[in-house]
């Protein structure tokens, strides 16, 4: 479907319109004429656009989540060089962390969404799933594991979790560590290099008791 | 007549203002004298115990309102719910929730303080191990809170409840966080001695969360994971242990690399 340039803002002003409505009242309560209001366009346009309040829904959370997910296809490029690659990637997508970053409303829809998860989770998922399988390879090629072996996503959980943890507990943190400003682009900076040299650490211990394993296993077997 | 005098006598105990005393000579009467005696001391020790089975029964009252209090705010947000709504799934009257917790707001801050606090335990015991080995203390603090935070973190809400706070902090989260306060500096401290840094020192900060996103990632971005990695489960004990172990294994390679650079002069 080729889109004119009016209906492309349409798109867009839907998906800024509905992120606000369905952050304020959630998935079920949220009414596609509210947003329809918001966005200064009629329903016509959503059916058109997105199919019903679901696809719409879908696609919201999509573009809140798919911001952070691009990283990851830059990553790839450089395969060659997983340690550098690991360290844009992770980055860039600790840029995300800054307040903007992100649409407001991207937090308040995850919470609703982890509250009570819609269909439209498993649509996400699946939109992300080669983001995620670029990531594992990655992280597999560091400790020379398969994407997909558990030890890999394990590895790959660590990182994401410490990433994650700064966006999800963000209000927490601030209370806790005062100190700390995500705004600030150079402590940004120091929070993503000791991410990526904290996991290159765990993971290059990991990659070195899996080759003593294999040397012992070698060994035995002689 | 005298089944029922000596039932009034035994729920009288609960009823002192009843007219026992009417049925008094009745009883008496029929050669129960014993039953009399019996009834006036289960009257007295009642008076005496009293005060323990109220607080037992306030106590049970308060988890019954918490627990229930826990599922509304999940489902609902702070905003939306109402006292109205989880005095009645509770089954009391609206003022009694009012009589034990305030407002609103202090029932809130009950129920996030009763999720958090829950998975507080394991790092006083880490606290208090053995100060000239850091690491083994650090192994089994995260692999005790791995555990506890599925167990008896109230893991149908928690998440929920803690999701909605990080996006729309209440009043109730600086409440929280000012108790969390001092077991957040024994944390602190315990990866201060593992990397050889101050417990205030910004390394020491950076361990600390990163050993914090990783446990918790487990449990705020469960619905997430079980898409991603259908071969989690979070019920098999062996696979909990097997994250468990990973996770210390991962973070102590990690402030081992950061405790040799600080022997090397220190982060620029």
């Amino acid at each position: 479907m080729v889109m004119d340039q009016s209906s492309a803002a349409t798109r867009q002003k839907l998906i800024e319109a509905a992120g606000h409505v369905f952050s304020v009242r959630g998935f079920h309560d949220a009414t596609v004429r509210e947003i329809c209001l918001r966005a200064a366009t009629n329903v016509a346009a959503v059916n058109y656009h997105f199919g019903d309040k679901l696809g719409l829904y879908t696609e919201v959370l999509k573009y809140s989540l798919m911001a952070h997910q691009e990283p990851a296809q830059n990553g790839s490029v450089a395969l060659s060089d997983p340690q550098s690659a690991l360290r844009a990637l992770v980055g860039e997508w600790f840029e995300r962390a800054r307040e903007g970053g992100r649409p407001n409303w991207f937090p308040r829809i995850m919470a609703h969404e982890m509250a009570q998860p819609t269909p439209a989770l498993d649509r996400v998922v699946e939109a992300i799933q080669p983001n995620y399988l670029r990531f594992s390879s990655l992280v597999g090629k560091l400790i020379g594991r398969a994407p997909t072996d558990a030890q890999t996503r394990m590895c790959v959980h660590s990182i994401v979790g410490q990433i994650v943890h700064y966006m999800q507990s963000r209000a927490m943190i601030a209370r806790l560590w005062p100190e700390v400003d995500l705004n600030d682009a150079q402590q940004r900076r120091a929070i993503a290099d000791h991410i990526v040299s904290f996991s290159l650490a765990g993971m290059e211990k990991l990659a070195a008791k899996k080759r003593c394993a294999g040397d012992a296993r070698r060994g035995g077997t002689q | 007549m005298l089944l029922g005098g000596a039932a009034l006598f035994a729920f009288g105990a609960d009823y002192p203002s009843w007219p026992v005393w009417l049925f008094a000579p009745l009883v008496w009467w029929s050669g129960s004298g014993l039953l009399i005696a019996w009834a006036i001391l289960r009257f007295l020790t009642s008076i005496v115990s009293s005060d323990t089975d109220d607080s037992k029964f306030k106590h049970w009252l308060r988890e019954k309102v918490i627990g229930i209090a826990g599922k509304v705010f999940a489902e609902v947000g702070f905003d939306e719910a109402t006292l109205r709504e989880i005095a009645e799934r509770a089954g009391i009257h609206v003022t009694a929730v009012n009589e034990h917790f305030g407002d609103k707001l202090g029932l809130y801050t009950e129920v996030l303080k009763s999720s958090i606090m829950a998975q507080q335990q394991p790092v006083q015991n880490a606290a208090s191990g053995n100060p000239a080995d850091p690491q083994s203390a650090l192994g089994v603090f995260i692999c005790e809170w791995f555990e506890r935070a599925r167990e008896g973190g109230r893991p149908d809400w928690f998440a929920p409840i803690m999701a909605r706070e990080m996006a729309r902090p209440t009043p109730a989260l600086d409440r929280v966080a000012e108790e969390m306060g001092a077991n957040y500096l024994r944390f602190r401290t315990l990866v201060g001695q593992v990397i050889g840094q101050d417990p205030n020192d910004q390394r020491t900060r950076m361990c600390v969360h990163s050993v914090v996103g990783q446990v918790l990632h487990y449990m705020q971005s469960r619905a997430m994971l079980a898409r991603l990695w259908p071969e989690l489960d979070l019920n098999n004990a062996q696979q909990r242990r097997a994250i468990a172990e990973h996770i210390v294994t991962f973070s102590l390679a990690g402030m081992e690399n950061i405790a040799v650079e600080g022997l090397g002069g220190g982060q620029p």
